[in-house]
């Protein structure tokens, strides 16, 4: 069962062709990465996926649905939630708001319930800071619930972004480098999160470097070049795939 | 003679914190400074005075003055946030990913159009505000509150810190400023930015309305030109209070008032728009980002 499907995505910015004919299926439940060297289009890829540029060929399909021109905040309310490579957290906000305003979709009152605090708001609010507490505690945050996000450790600020997408309550997550600049031990903190996330059914798709986290908590691996996927399939299969190997090291010299 | 003073510039200084919180919020969550402000103020003023005009033939003045001029504080609001959010959709929407020069112009554009418009449909000459708020006055030691002071005092406290609540509590407040901090990601965790954007400028326009209002009915008289020169006094408030913050645009206008009406009262009148921008320049020497602008990114 698929959730996500990605036919013939191509996306080029003037004359360079960022992404060319990516076509690929995420079945639901598993962690796909998506991995290839510098500038192979993964980042396109994502924002592709969530609406951020507008594929200038091909369709997404999430769920069945085509997704492809839909606005990222429909895309958002649909079920997908990404994080960035560089943290963009709400800074001048505190942790807990931060979580909140995540979940300010799934909250069902109008601007009149608030201006008049009619017993609808109180309760959606309540239910909401309780709620995004659950989450805070989930990401191991709970310590910081109430401090401002710009106060934590850069590790934590990655953990308040996951816990940020997962507040939208994505069936679907996208992570663009969630161990990026982590020592061995904060990194493995973060694998053992999105294992949990994942056990939650959430299905996660994973831009990452490290290849050892790669090969260990992957299902499936999608293999970017270029803008071109050159490879796809169990971690075993990819990383014996010759073509994966001279994209990442180079063609072989025969003299 | 000082608290006089002190009263008279806090009762100014209200109104210019009301219109300067249209110029922050704007500000703060698209960048942009929206000249077109300072003339919705003038239209709400104007509005007032027509649909207060209105009342009086229709009877409903005679029945209850209190009730006609709610009423039309009332439409005057509700025409002038329309009319917010139809300048946003036709004059900025579009050009939303061009340059930042192009909205700014087009705010240019607005703003010279709607003078004129006014000016061409309501004549050149003052408009005069047909009732006098004077039912009573509190005097204490040679000191005289109005009650229209007290009105435009009180009721422009309740507005700010109405909107302080609602930015700082509701589920739009906080959209607001997520947008402000960073309007992909706000996008992204679900926030139809479109939509803030579009209550940014309704609210906004709604409290340049009410500031219409209060400056027509306490100096009496309005012109076309109004617009102008309060919109840009109460920008220099945003400016001073730190472009893009609430509780700075309302410390701005306050401070603003405070110091026009003691430096006329004790240097000289005729340099009234002087002490404004001097004191808009000295805080810019010390402290460009404003009394309470911490950084770039702290807005709304």
């Amino acid at each position: 069962m698929q959730i996500l499907e990605a036919r013939g995505v191509s996306r080029y910015f003037g004359g360079i062709k960022a992404l060319e004919d990516v076509t690929f299926r995420i079945p639901r439940g598993t962690i796909t990465s998506i991995i290839g060297p510098n500038g192979a289009g993964k980042t396109t890829l994502f924002n592709c996926l969530i609406g951020i540029t507008k594929p200038s060929k091909g369709a997404v399909f999430f769920c069945g649905k085509d997704i492809t021109t839909m606005q990222p905040h429909e895309i958002c309310r649909l079920g997908i939630a990404r994080t960035f490579q560089n943290i963009r957290l709400f800074k001048s906000m505190f942790v807990l708001e931060n979580v909140v305003v995540a979940q300010h979709t799934r909250a069902e009152y109008s601007v009149m319930h608030s201006i008049f605090s009619t017993k609808k708001f109180l309760d959606t609010e309540k239910s909401i800071t309780e709620k995004s507490l659950e989450i805070i505690e989930f990401a191991g945050l709970h310590e910081h619930a109430h401090s401002p996000s710009q106060s934590l450790s850069y590790g934590s600020q990655k953990r308040l972004e996951i816990a940020r997408a997962l507040a939208t309550e994505p069936e679907l997550l996208l992570l663009d480098e969630p161990t990026a600049g982590m020592n061995p031990s904060e990194t493995e903190d973060i694998m053992g999160l999105i294992k949990k996330i994942q056990s939650l059914g959430i299905t996660i798709i994973l831009i990452e470097h490290d290849m050892k986290l790669v090969m260990n908590a992957s299902d499936f691996i999608v293999v970017l070049d270029h803008g071109v996927k050159i490879s796809e399939g169990r971690p075993d299969e990819v990383c014996k795939d010759p073509q994966v190997i001279e994209a990442y090291l180079g063609k072989e010299v025969v003299y | 003679m000082f608290f006089q003073q002190v009263i008279n510039g806090l009762t100014l200084g209200c109104v210019y914190a009301i219109i300067a919180l249209g110029y922050t919020m704007v500000y703060g969550i698209l960048g942009l400074i929206n000249f077109a402000h300072g003339e919705i103020y003038m239209l709400g003023a104007y509005l007032s005075i027509i649909f207060l005009g209105l009342f009086t033939v229709a009877g409903i003045t005679s029945y209850s003055i209190v009730l006609s001029i709610f009423l039309s504080l009332l439409l005057a609001v509700i025409f002038c946030s329309a009319f917010g959010y139809t300048m946003e959709k036709t004059a900025y929407k579009p050009l939303r990913g061009s340059s930042r020069l192009s909205p700014l112009i087009s705010a240019i554009g607005v703003s010279i159009f709607l003078q004129n418009f006014v000016m061409k449909t309501q004549g050149a000459t003052d408009k005069v505000f047909p009732y006098k708020f004077h039912f009573a006055s509190i005097d204490f030691l040679g000191v005289s509150l109005t009650s229209l002071q007290m009105l435009i005092i009180c009721s422009s406290f309740l507005l700010m810190a109405g909107l302080y609540l609602f930015t700082k509590f509701s589920k739009t407040g906080r959209a607001m400023r997520a947008t402000s901090q960073d309007a992909l990601m706000a996008s992204l965790v679900g926030i139809n930015v479109d939509r803030v954007i579009s209550v940014t400028f309704i609210i906004g326009a709604g409290l340049a309305a009410v500031a219409g209002m209060m400056i027509a009915s306490y100096y009496g008289v309005i012109n076309y030109y109004i617009g102008y020169i309060a919109g840009i006094k109460a920008f220099t408030a945003a400016v001073l209070g730190g472009i893009g913050s609430i509780p700075g645009a309302m410390i701005g206008g306050l401070a603003l008032g405070l110091v026009e009406s003691l430096g006329s009262a004790y240097i000289s009148a005729e340099y009234k728009d002087a002490y404004a921008f001097g004191i808009l320049i000295i805080i810019l020497m010390i402290k460009p980002s404003g009394l309470l602008g911490r950084s770039s990114d702290q807005k709304v």
